[in-house]
């Protein structure tokens, strides 16, 4: 492995201090960072070892909102008894990640700040309209998700930066939500694509609110607005599905590589989000004609 | 350089490397613990580098040396006692869960793992624990079998 140093600080405000000339990279689990040293795809001069910053590792949930440290690890955030109620597509995402091995180390911020178009928790936190807390010596910012991821592997994240939490909705009481992947296998799978899916219903059982999200089928995790806003006021039937799946395939902009090609990622999206809708609906509201899914 | 103190199977090591190298060239190399195995060239794929750190379940090649300072960690090496295999590692044997050997050490550390937290796990919970253990010669349902019977061997220990 390339020559570098390591840095621990005690405290997030000595990590700021050891970053703010701009040339330290922050790391925790370094499941995504030393894989990148090891293959040459990633050069670092320092590493800034956040891994000990005990104030980063929480979960909390005050007031409908959900506020996560960066340090948070798959395997926290797939056990945490507050996530299992309001944010129950996250933890399904976090499940899904990798292995055990993996889960036990690897980290919300370190997912964010790695920002691969294929990072699980992005999906969920997009339908959580996650808002994320960046900090450095001159103080806190506050930037939605949206706004944060650039590319793949590009975040707004400024030399000197450190995320610090995600901050999220709760999912309210009358709200569902799922997360539903492909991958190649089960276990140790990069997605192909995955998909979050919120909603929420009417006493009538029309959509009130509907929130879609996609990942590895675009240069970042993406929300699907066309599709959200055709789905308002429908009542969710297999075509109504059908057509949301659609329209989120139009959304994306998929590339072929080593997982899969372009084309079936479309597909896959219409098939997820299409899966998606009619998941939640079966749960209380027994649609017959959602069974049949051919997709 | 740095130096880097911590406990590896109840004894405690103060050694001196360079920040660059990861708790498997650490346990590996430094401390010649051979369980502790290479097989995916560091990258965090193969678990054949699995090593419990302060009780948790890690692959050692993504863990870096300096992250390691002031905790525990448990080998394969650990495992047994003077006498006898332990357990896990006897109801491996036994089911012919072992060819190479090479994924041994660390699908046996999972096993271990799975067995503290659910101690009657059923075969999809064996299946997900091994997930992160790649085998190239069992096919895993030897593996599975051989967990099954540790549960057994242990919960009558209890």
């Amino acid at each position: 492995m390339p020559e570098f140093t390591f840095l621990s600080p005690k405290s997030l405000a000595e990590a700021c201090q050891m970053l703010s000339g701009g040339s330290g990279r922050p790391v925790a689990g370094c499941t995504d960072v030393l894989p990148q040293i090891h293959q040459g795809k990633l050069n670092v001069e320092r590493l800034v070892d956040l891994s000990r910053l005990k104030e980063l590792d929480f979960i909390r949930l005050q007031d409908g909102q959900i506020s996560i440290g960066a340090l948070a690890t798959y395997e926290a955030l797939r056990t945490d008894p507050l996530l299992q109620k309001a944010a129950p597509s996250l933890v399904q995402a976090a499940a899904s990640v990798g292995c055990r091995q993996t889960r036990n180390r690897g980290t919300l911020g370190g997912n964010l700040g790695n920002a691969s178009p294929a990072g699980d928790s992005l999906p969920p936190l997009l339908v959580h309209n996650a808002v994320l807390v960046l900090t450095s010596r001159s103080g806190d910012r506050r930037l939605p998700l949206l706004e944060f991821l650039l590319g793949p592997g590009k975040t707004a994240l400024l030399p000197g930066e450190v995320i610090r939490q995600v901050d999220l909705e709760a999912l309210p009481d009358d709200a569902r939500s799922v997360f539903l992947k492909l991958g190649n296998r089960q276990g140790m799978a990069v997605s192909i694509a995955s998909a979050a899916v919120w909603l929420r219903l009417d006493h009538i059982g029309a959509v009130q609110e509907a929130r879609i999200a996609l990942g590895a089928v675009a240069p970042t995790a993406i929300r699907c607005p066309e599709a959200e806003g055709f789905l308002l006021g429908e009542q969710l039937d297999l075509a109504s599905a059908a057509e949301a799946g659609k329209l989120a395939a139009q959304a994306c902009a998929p590339i072929d590589d080593v997982r899969g090609s372009a084309a079936y990622r479309r597909h896959a999206v219409r098939a997820l989000v299409k899966r998606g809708l009619s998941n939640l609906v079966e749960k209380d509201m027994r649609m017959n004609s959602m069974e049949t899914d051919t997709c | 350089m740095l130096t880097v103190g911590l406990t590896v199977n109840g004894s405690f090591f103060q050694i001196r490397t360079a920040p660059e190298k990861t708790l498997l060239d650490l346990l590996r190399y430094d401390l010649g613990m051979t369980g502790v195995k290479d097989a995916c060239g560091g990258v965090g794929e193969c678990g054949a580098c699995t090593v419990l750190l302060d009780g948790k379940l890690v692959n050692a090649c993504l863990v870096l040396v300096g992250q390691a300072e002031g905790r525990e960690v448990v080998t394969i090496e650990g495992l047994a006692d003077e006498a006898s295999l332990h357990p896990i590692q006897h109801a491996f044997v036994e089911a012919g869960a072992i060819q190479c050997g090479f994924c041994t050490p660390g699908a046996i550390l999972a096993a271990y793992d799975l067995l503290y937290h659910n101690p009657h796990p059923d075969d999809n919970q064996i299946r997900e624990a091994l997930s992160g253990n790649l085998c190239r010669c069992t096919g895993y349902t030897k593996m599975v079998a051989a967990v099954h019977n540790a549960e057994k061997e242990l919960s009558h220990d209890c």
